[in-house]
């Protein structure tokens, strides 16, 4: 099972050293075991109490220690010039196998960078080791390509129903949607594993309800009053730009910048026949669609649901015939912020609590709604269907890190045919 | 707490040739979003463009810089044109999420795995920057290092800051002019209102084409001026998060304002830097206490500063420092 | 009824839009003869200005075929319609707030040497741009806004703003000037000025084709009455005859009853 691992090198240039006289750099060794989980996915999983030897290029022994739980050791240098790290193969932790085909080292170049408005890594990746899929066939993968795609779609379908809502009834495109998405991961964890011991269900409800209100929040405490001040929607957007980014980092000071889990054991895949699933899985999937049932139905059926879609369509004509816009807004958020949070407890589970989760969700999100047709919930879900499925078999047909980039380019060459989008009406574009 | 080296260590930054490839992007973003009301959140893709053009045919064929420099037009050009064609008909929604789209396209093509024997994979490209240091050493600064108040630089860097602000004095000179010209006047009416510029015989999506690619090749040589600095050339520079940076600096500055994006830049840089350098000094001594703020996670308080120091600018301040209070920064309609 | 051939500057044949199940315009036939001052009428909805919107190419019809000054009009982008020589004018003024007035006008000039994309880095425009500042000056002395040429458009008031795009209109030498309600929001005691300026349109040798709601202007102007309800041509005339026909009478009370189609409103 354990076949190999991949070291990560990154380095920090403190541009020049603050206490000290000489300039000081940073060596950040990270050690990875890649491996394949239950689902037959690649994963990366960190591993600890493995020996780093951080010396110089054809020199002395700088620095040496031992990766911590995150599964990296940072190394102090004060000398610029080439490095090498390399992991101790005597004293390897229990368990924890070398791949001798690969390497066990890599050289890294301290210095000759610059400390520019923070962007001042240099990362070296190392990738040693293969995995097991390599063995089966590529066509007996599929059904479990088809199967992630729709666990994948099943995601991003429940955080852009309100992506969707808040664009069809406030005519702002939320860049800070995402932002939504990686604070109800993040809550739901902190109920799980920090402030409480609490079940995943309970840290779940509460964590949802924390995202749910904290979306209210910002719609009364911004929005509205953006509003009142007749703000054009492109300075809005702006603003959620500036939020999400803010808030993006934020997640990042207390979290750090690895992965976390919910602590709900290891389970094993249930065996369907073509595909493999954890119970996890299925419960997403399940839960998924009973939940965008219930919001379809209320769109549909409900009073309040009819508000919301009177103000999508039109909101002067709503706000005539006695509705109470801001009412409808405000909820539009609570509900879309609860949605949201709900993905996030769903991405959390599949691929981990991590500060950028909702970032990389965002653009799919902001794809699906856009293939689906911009102000409409029901292309929202469509479009979601479509990009996810679309995003596991490109990565099941082509190279796995490329897999987004089908998604994208489709929905380039989609818009180019149909510039609405598929469920999206004709009106004057541009 | 050194003050003396922090003081002058952010105004290094501020003035590196780092900040003056950031400017550049930021200008190509002003003729875009500034001048013309194209809400391209693409320009990262332009800037990664810009580096790797330059890096790839110099290491992986050994051509020279300047057959290297017509390949970061090229394909700069190309890459406008290809954007252009199939975004320009859309509303501005649909223009700024399909621009991320693209750039984060050309961002994990980059990176990925399958492309590492073109593009050094995640690790980039390095070593192209030969000529360049040649010149320097030749005929400028050589190798001695140079004292700024308690801040040191290279002879190379200092070369490059040359290089990199009389890049962008040149550029602005240009487009003060073209903006100036019946051509500039007709991309501020499609900011305005394209059905008004066309009821009047221009051909809007022409017009919008060459805004866009005007500023993506500016944008590229940002990109350029960006990857001799760094001495290399690597995806993870490019990120979404630099054309976010580059609005910030245009709205500070002022949009449709030949000075803006030089005053945006110049302050965006100082302040950044100064948080850094400062939470980092706070963190080494101790200053503040280390639950709230210790030395893994402080280099992220400076863009929670710059995240919300661009609503602000947005809500408050929206024609940022050379603006006109009556032009606000998006759309007014 | 005259022997000399009647010179039609436009002419529409079987033009149709419709949007979902709603039918906007339906115009089996409509001529615009050159050289005279043609009001188009109608209660709202009638699909006046969607009608306008299809002739210039600011909207494709479902069907249908018209020619401008002899010229095959369907499929043609609005800009290059404009330069043909057909110009509109929009119901909502689209005055471009955040430049100046006098940059408004200039914007207007057909055939600006400058406005290549290499020539912007010269000078040679120059000499171009002093003579359409000229015949800007010129026209905003007309319409009385001089006195505002550095002013920003979008500090203009309504009615001015109306009197701006239509003297931004004539910078483009157009053949047929198309005005979507021109005297909407206009001071009352510029409109008899406007509709001087109008005449003076036709008297310049251009034609005219205007939506209007007050029938006063139509009547004291207009060589030709074209009704529109619904969005089908109901009756075609001068305006006397127009304002006694019953069907007219019967599409304005059918959709308002307090149009006076008679003397003052």
């Amino acid at each position: 099972m354990l076949v190999g691992f991949s070291l990560f090198a990154g380095l920090l240039a403190a541009g020049a050293g603050p206490a000290h006289a000489a300039d000081e750099y940073l060596i950040i060794a990270k050690v990875f075991n890649r491996t394949t989980d239950e689902n037959g996915k690649d994963i990366r999983v960190p591993v600890a109490e493995v020996e780093i030897i951080v010396s110089l290029v054809g020199g002395d022994e700088v620095a040496r220690g031992v990766t911590d739980a995150s599964g990296s050791f940072t190394a102090t240098v004060v000398e610029k010039g080439a490095y090498l790290v390399e992991i101790n193969t005597e004293a390897l932790p229990a368990g924890i196998v070398v791949d001798a085909a690969s390497g066990v080292s890599k050289e890294v170049e301290v210095g000759s960078g610059v400390v520019v408005g923070g962007v001042a890594s240099k990362t070296v990746n190392l990738f040693v080791g293969e995995s097991t899929r390599e063995t089966k066939s590529k066509w007996s993968l599929l059904p479990q390509a088809l199967a992630n795609g729709i666990i994948l779609a099943a995601i991003i379908a429940i955080c852009s129903v309100g992506l969707s809502l808040i664009y069809g009834t406030t005519g702002l495109s939320n860049f800070g949607h995402g932002e939504l998405v990686t604070i109800g991961a993040v809550f739901t964890w902190l109920f799980n594993q920090r402030l409480g011991n609490w079940g995943l269900i309970p840290s779940a409800i509460a964590g949802i309800a924390c995202c749910s209100l904290a979306s209210g929040g910002l719609e009364r405490g911004v929005w509205r009053p953006l509003r009142r001040r007749g703000t054009s929607l492109t300075s809005m957007m702006v603003v959620s730009i500036g939020l999400a980014l803010s808030a993006r980092y934020v997640v990042q000071f207390f979290l750090g910048g690895g992965d976390v889990f919910f602590a709900i054991g290891t389970q094993q895949p249930v065996d369907l026949g073509l595909v493999k699933l954890t119970p996890r899985s299925l419960a997403i999937i399940g839960v998924t669609f009973a939940v965008l049932i219930i919001v379809a139905l209320f769109l549909l059926k409900a009073r309040f649901g009819k508000a919301i879609r009177a103000v999508s369509d039109n909101p002067d004509l709503a706000s005539a015939t006695g509705i109470n816009t801001d009412r409808v807004i405000l909820i539009v958020w609570l509900l879309g912020g609860a949605l949201a949070g709900l993905g996030g407890v769903f991405y959390g589970l599949e691929f981990g609590v991590s500060w950028d989760m909702g970032n990389l969700l965002l653009l799919l999100m902001f794809a699906a709604i856009t293939l689906g047709g911009l102000g409409n919930a029901f292309g929202a879900l469509l479009g979601s269907l479509i990009i996810g499925v679309f995003v596991e078999l490109w990565a099941w047909a082509a190279t796995p890190d490329l897999k987004t980039v089908g998604a994208l380019i489709a929905l380039i060459v989609l818009l180019l045919v149909r510039p609405q989008g598929l469920l999206g009406r004709k009106e004057r574009l541009g | 707490m050194n003050w003396s080296l922090i003081f002058f260590n952010s105004i290094y930054t501020a003035i590196s040739a780092a900040s003056a490839g950031y400017c550049l992007i930021a200008v190509g973003l002003n003729v875009h979003a500034g001048y013309t009301g194209l809400l391209n959140f693409g320009q990262a893709g332009f800037a990664a463009i810009g580096a790797y053009a330059l890096a790839v045919p110099i290491v992986e064929f050994g051509w020279p810089w300047w057959l290297a420099l017509i390949v970061v037009l090229v394909c700069s050009v190309l890459f406008a044109v290809l954007l252009g064609l199939p975004t320009l008909r859309l509303r501005a929604d649909y223009l700024a999420i399909v621009t991320i789209a693209a750039a984060e396209i050309i961002r994990i093509v980059l990176r990925s795995v399958r492309f590492t024997w073109l593009t050094g994979g995640s690790d980039g490209v390095n070593g192209f920057t030969s000529t360049f240091e040649g010149w320097n050493r030749d005929y400028f600064f050589g190798d001695r290092i140079f004292k700024f108040g308690a801040q040191s630089i290279d002879g190379y860097r200092l070369f490059m800051m040359l290089v990199g602000w009389l890049l962008v004095a040149i550029v602005s000179f240009l487009l003060w002019r073209l903006m100036r010209s019946p051509w500039g006047r007709v991309l501020r009416s499609i900011r305005e209102d394209e059905d008004a510029a066309r009821s009047l015989g221009k051909n809007v999506f022409a017009f919008k084409m060459q805004s866009l690619v005007l500023g993506g090749v500016i944008g590229s040589i940002g990109g350029v001026v960006f990857a001799l600095q760094q001495q290399s050339a690597q995806s993870d520079q490019f990120r979404t998060n630099l054309t976010f940076f580059a609005y910030t600096i245009v709205v500070l500055g002022g949009l449709a304002r030949i000075l803006g994006p030089i005053a945006g830049t110049l302050i965006f840089y100082f302040v950044m830097q100064l948080t850094d350098n400062l939470l980092d000094q706070a963190t080494r001594n101790e200053t503040l206490p280390t639950w709230l703020v210790d030395s893994g996670n402080y280099a992220q308080v400076k863009f929670i500063v710059a995240g919300i120091g661009l609503s602000l600018l947005v809500i408050f301040r929206p024609q940022g420092i050379f603006g006109d209070r009556k032009e606000q920064a998006f759309d007014v309609r | 009824m005259s022997d000399s051939p009647i010179d039609y500057i436009l002419e529409a044949n079987a033009v149709r839009r419709t949007f979902g199940g709603l039918t906007a315009v339906d115009v089996e036939h409509l001529q615009v003869q050159r050289n005279k001052i043609t009001a188009l009428i109608g209660p709202n909805g009638a699909g006046k200005t969607t009608f306008f919107n299809l002739l210039t190419g600011f909207d494709e019809p479902n069907q249908g075929n018209w020619t401008f000054d002899g010229h095959d009009m369907q499929g043609i982008a609005p800009h290059v319609a404009a330069r043909m020589g057909m110009v509109r004018t929009f119901q909502l003024t689209k005055a471009l707030s955040r430049m100046s007035v006098m940059e408004n006008m200039l914007l207007g000039a057909s055939g600006q040497k400058g406005e290549r994309f290499f020539a912007g880095f010269g000078g040679g425009w120059r000499q171009q741009e002093r003579e359409n500042a000229t015949r800007a000056e010129g026209l905003l002395d007309r319409f009385k806004l001089a006195h505002m040429r550095d002013e920003l458009a979008g500090g203009l008031s309504g009615g001015q703003r109306k009197l701006l795009e239509m003297a931004r209109a004539l910078m483009t030498e157009p053949k047929m000037v198309m005005l979507d309600e021109p005297m909407a929001g206009v001071n009352p005691a510029l409109k008899q000025s406007l509709l001087e300026h109008i005449k003076l349109l036709r008297d310049e040798g251009r034609t005219v084709l205007f939506v209007e709601h007050d029938m006063d202007m139509v009547r004291e102007i207009s060589d030709w009455v074209v009704v529109m309800a619904e969005g089908q041509v109901i009756a075609q005339g001068t305006a006397d005859e127009i304002g006694a026909d019953q069907r007219v009478i019967d599409a304005y009370l059918g959709a308002r009853h307090d149009i006076d189609l008679g003397g003052g409103q």
